[in-house]
């Protein structure tokens, strides 16, 4: 019989909830958590996706196969949002033929400075018989072991001798061996299974009928979950051993990912998607009024931020929430500047910083990558920045404006009779069409009304006082302190970070089930964990949903999950 | 009291070389100035952004013109040593390169008739006689209380007896011959050119009471380790942090006070080691510093005194052909109108006087200072 698990506020299954709760409370790696994880309904996964790497992890991967050094170029295909995820609107993109042109070019310069006669003896790790000449054995070395990791997976033995076969072709042609190698290799960086995270799916002999992720994809859904980075060599060699397929192994090789210093690049990658700092790409502001901010700036200060989230929940192993009330962060100089505060560090050092009690800016909601990313270039946008924080921060979709809004008033920040932006706003959205959405976003975004458009603090607008006070669903503040304490405390919050954890690891949405189980299950794990988000990347990374496949259609027709047998 | 990487960062302090922050609650730059009510000793702090000649230019000014550009003294001098007017022509043909240069660079003459490198003996050749200021606008300060006919007045205050005989030796001269707020080209190359590596300007103002009215306050120059920062527009990032150089000899206190919003200081000597592109030591006797303070926090501000000539002949000296040719500044005759016009501290074998008075104009925006004991603690 499957085991199954019985949902909702009843009978056994709520008696399994709580012993799962108390069981999931201990730490990890005490015990062996594979028998105290309530197995969860073979219905609850989700169908496999194909991902298009994103730049970022383009990078990562060239620079870990050949070096830091290695100048990897442009342009990339921009890269898609959806479900509020550049991870999830990734399995909903290709490559345009000039996108594949610019790849092709990229793999060129590439190939070109990995076979620069200072570094080429290093990374081949053998030496051609003749450089004039053909060389199958070194070739099929190398391609087979850079292969490995550029695929995610061994090349098939097809897969390599045509790799090989190329660069014998090549190099007959072109008459050296390292250029011949070169092609191969350039043909392999432009490869779909190079340039696209697949997934395949195999039979689950636990569950027959239904179907799991086969290892290398569980190899590679991990890597990418918990380190935004291709699996390194022990996680494909688990892969390659049946280990994944263990519960025993999977914990395995978490627990060591977990524990890796490359955790941070995972946590940070998973920030900035979810905190949307790619749109810093095209992010301007008025130089003259703002000469503060620059493309320098920019940079600092995404980076205070992510490197306040990874202090904070990682090294600090805090509490998720806290990241909307935190003083603690880190500054530079002309971070510093921007925020008008006194730090002494050597040049563009980073320093940790606490912003005193009595100062305004406390959480990441009034940090200048928020504030500043969320505004127009020469005047704040408390509507943007409300809408981002129900968006981003909530997973709460606010409507598009109707096309026909007139914003003059909202624009007219000259008019001597509305002299603030609430003042503007007020008039604005006092139109029926406009209210609904405003009043769901203009209140928080007004409680940050004392950082102008690049972050600095201001108490006045035009001469008058700034009017910070507002609420969020019915929790009242008067300053931005108050709202960081207001979201800090929103349900919302927590959910929201799991749904997108969740979403971000398997790149898709979840579905219906899954979403029923993450909050059911997981949140609860979460927020009776102290809302640690290590452990929440644990709790998700181990658990059997993350590597169940199911298709669509089952999703769309299972009922919800309200009958089934407790584990134990 | 601040505590920022385990160093206090200190607030007013009554000694000799007493450094301060912007301790006020409120933003130093968003605060307006004027409608400040300052607490018990408040002092805030700035950092040099543009410093340049106060330079200004009416029709009286240079009534007989502008002294020539470098072809045209080039040529009057390679005349004078007896080239022939085709000789001249062959040999600037390739203007500004050629073969002229050799000798205009040594178109000085020692006593026995031998070429002399010119920038290295400005008195080897006949003074070329440039033309001086002839009006009266000048900025500055009266330094000896008088009101002569040498002396000018003062644009912004309107106060007669200016002594600038600086500004009288080098007003007419293309390159300076521009007003502020625009910036003469040479000084403003000097400065921008080395502002991002030398130690910035530090400008505290301390034990101020009232910012509109406060008969005691002190004002302080120090310099930096750290050089500036640029915003977007080029100009000196706002409220950076900057620590004093404990090692510095650029340290000059002086006492003023505030009046009406603007700050003027007593005589002091002004002594500052400064970039030798700009100026490789400023010294200013019975200086004077005049500042007013904008509603962003910055200060707009003039220093006056009497400075070595020779040092600032140096100063464009050193840069020999290449600075004389660029800048269209006809060096001996430079050298020349300083001696001329020289107006303190008269050599006592010579009487002629080795300083000459002039008025510089610098701007400032808000910084947070280190003191130099909290330096060296930190070291």
């Amino acid at each position: 019989m499957r085991n199954v698990f019985k949902f909702g506020a009843k009978q056994a299954g709520y008696i399994s909830v709580a012993a799962a709760l108390a069981l999931t409370g201990c730490a990890p790696g005490e015990t062996d958590m594979a028998s105290s994880l309530p197995a969860v309904s073979p219905d609850v996964g989700g169908p496999t996706v194909v991902r298009r790497l994103t730049r970022n992890q383009y990078e990562t991967i060239i620079h870990d196969l050949f070096g830091k050094s290695v100048v990897v170029g442009g342009p990339f295909e921009p890269d898609v949002r959806e479900n509020g995820l550049l991870a999830v609107g990734a399995s909903n993109v290709s490559i345009a033929s000039t996108g594949l042109e610019s790849y092709t070019n990229m793999a060129r310069n590439i190939v070109a400075q990995v076979f620069e006669s200072e570094r080429r003896e290093m990374l081949l790790g053998c030496t051609p018989a003749a450089v004039d000449q053909p060389d199958d054995a070194c070739a099929e070395q190398f391609l087979e072991r850079v292969g490995r990791y550029m695929y995610r997976r061994p090349l098939t033995e097809d897969e390599l001798q045509d790799r090989v076969a190329a660069a014998n072709e090549a190099t007959k042609i072109r008459g050296d061996f390292y250029l011949g190698l070169e092609t191969s290799l350039v043909t392999m960086l432009v490869s779909p299974n190079f340039l696209f995270i697949h997934e395949s799916s195999e039979p689950d002999p636990n569950n027959p009928g239904f179907e799991r992720l086969d290892a290398y994809s569980k190899a590679t859904r991990l890597s990418f979950f918990l380190w935004n980075n291709a699996p390194d060599e022990r996680l494909l060699d688990a892969a390659e051993s049946g280990a994944l397929h263990t519960r025993k192994g999977v914990i395995e090789q978490v627990d060591r990912m977990l524990d890796s210093p490359q955790v941070a690049e995972g946590v940070r990658g998973f920030f900035s998607d979810m905190l949307e700092f790619d749109h810093f790409d095209t992010l301007s502001k008025d130089q003259v009024l703002y000469p503060k901010f620059n493309f320098t700036v920019a940079e600092a200060a995404q980076e205070q931020t992510l490197r306040t989230i990874v202090d904070h929940l990682l090294v600090k192993e805090g509490d998720y929430r806290d990241l909307y009330t935190t003083g603690n962060t880190f500054l530079t100089r002309p971070l510093a500047a921007l925020y008008q505060v006194p730090l002494s560090s050597l040049s563009n050092e980073w320093v940790p910083y606490e912003f005193p009690q009595d100062a305004q800016q406390a959480g990441i909601l009034t940090h200048a990558s928020f504030v500043s990313l969320h505004s127009h270039p020469a005047r704040t946008s408390p509507t943007l920045r409300g809408m981002a924080l129900r968006e981003v921060l909530l997973c709460q979709k606010v409507p598009d404006p109707p096309g026909d809004v007139d914003f003059k008033i909202v624009q007219d920040t000259e008019n001597p009779n509305f002299k603030t932006v609430r003042q503007r706003l007020d008039a604005h959205a006092s139109e029926p069409m406009c209210v609904g959405c405003h009043k769901i976003t203009d209140p928080m975004g007004l409680a940050l009304e004392n950082y102008d458009t690049i972050g600095g603090f201001r108490t006045s607008e035009n001469g008058e006082p700034i009017d910070t006070s507002g609420s969020l669903d019915g929790a009242a503040f008067t300053d931005a302190k108050g709202l960081g304490l207001a979201v800090r405390n929103n349900p919302s919050t927590s959910s929201c970070i799991v749904d997108r954890v969740y979403s971000y690891g398997v790149g898709r949405k979840p579905t219906k089930m899954e979403s029923d189980w993450l909050k059911e299950i997981v949140l609860k794990d979460f927020e009776a964990n102290g809302y640690q988000f290590r452990n929440l990347l644990r709790r998700v990374a181990i658990s059997d949903p993350f590597f169940r496949v199911t298709s669509p259609e089952a999703d769309e027709s299972a009922p919800a999950l309200a009958s089934a047998e407790p584990n134990n | 009291m601040f505590s920022v990487c385990g160093s206090q960062l200190e607030s007013n302090k009554s000694s000799r070389h007493w450094r301060s922050f912007a301790i006020s609650a409120a933003s130093v730059a968003s605060v307006a100035l004027m409608a400040q009510t300052a607490s018990a000793a408040e002092s805030k702090s700035f950092a040099v952004n543009m410093f340049t000649v106060a330079t200004i230019q009416t029709e009286e000014n240079c009534p007989h013109g502008l002294n020539p550009l470098s072809d045209v003294y080039y040529e009057r001098e390679l005349k004078r040593l007896g080239y022939e007017p085709d000789e001249i022509e062959d040999l600037m043909k390739d203007f500004p390169s050629g073969g002229y240069q050799p000798i205009v660079i040594n178109r000085g003459r020692d006593e026995d008739g031998n070429p002399v490198n010119i920038y290295a003996h400005p008195y080897a050749q006949p003074d070329p006689h440039l033309m001086l200021v002839e009006g009266k606008a000048g900025y500055g300060f009266n330094l000896d209380g008088k009101v002569s006919d040498d002396d000018f007045n003062d644009p912004v205050t309107g106060e007669k007896g200016i002594d600038n005989q600086l500004w009288r030796a080098i007003g007419c001269t293309h390159n300076y011959h521009i007003s502020l707020p625009e910036i003469a080209l040479y000084p403003y190359a000097q400065w921008d050119g080395t502002r991002d590596t030398s130690g910035a300007w530090l400008i505290t103002v301390s034990g101020v009471d009232d910012w509109n009215n406060d008969s005691e306050v002190t004002v302080t120059f120090d310099k930096a380790i750290e050089p500036i920062i640029r915003d977007a527009n080029g100009n000196t990032v706002a409220d950076m942090t900057f620590r004093v150089d404990p090692s510095s000899r650029s340290t000059s206190v002086a006492k003023g006070a505030i009046k009406n919003g603007e700050l003027t200081t007593e005589p002091f000597h002004f002594f500052f080691v400064s970039d030798p592109g700009v100026m490789p030591e400023f010294d200013l006797k019975d200086a004077r510093v005049r500042a007013t303070f904008t509603e962003d926090g910055e200060m707009d501000a003039y220093l006056g005194g009497f400075h070595d000539y020779m040092k600032f002949y140096w100063a464009m000296a050193q840069g020999g052909w290449t600075f004389e040719h660029s800048t269209g500044l006809d060096l001996p005759g430079i050298y020349n109108a300083l001696k001329k016009v020289a107006d303190f501290d008269p050599d006592p074998k010579t009487g002629q006087n080795r300083a000459v008075s002039g008025t510089w104009w610098f701007d400032a925006v808000p910084a947070y200072i280190i003191s130099p004991e909290n330096v060296a603690q930190n070291q």
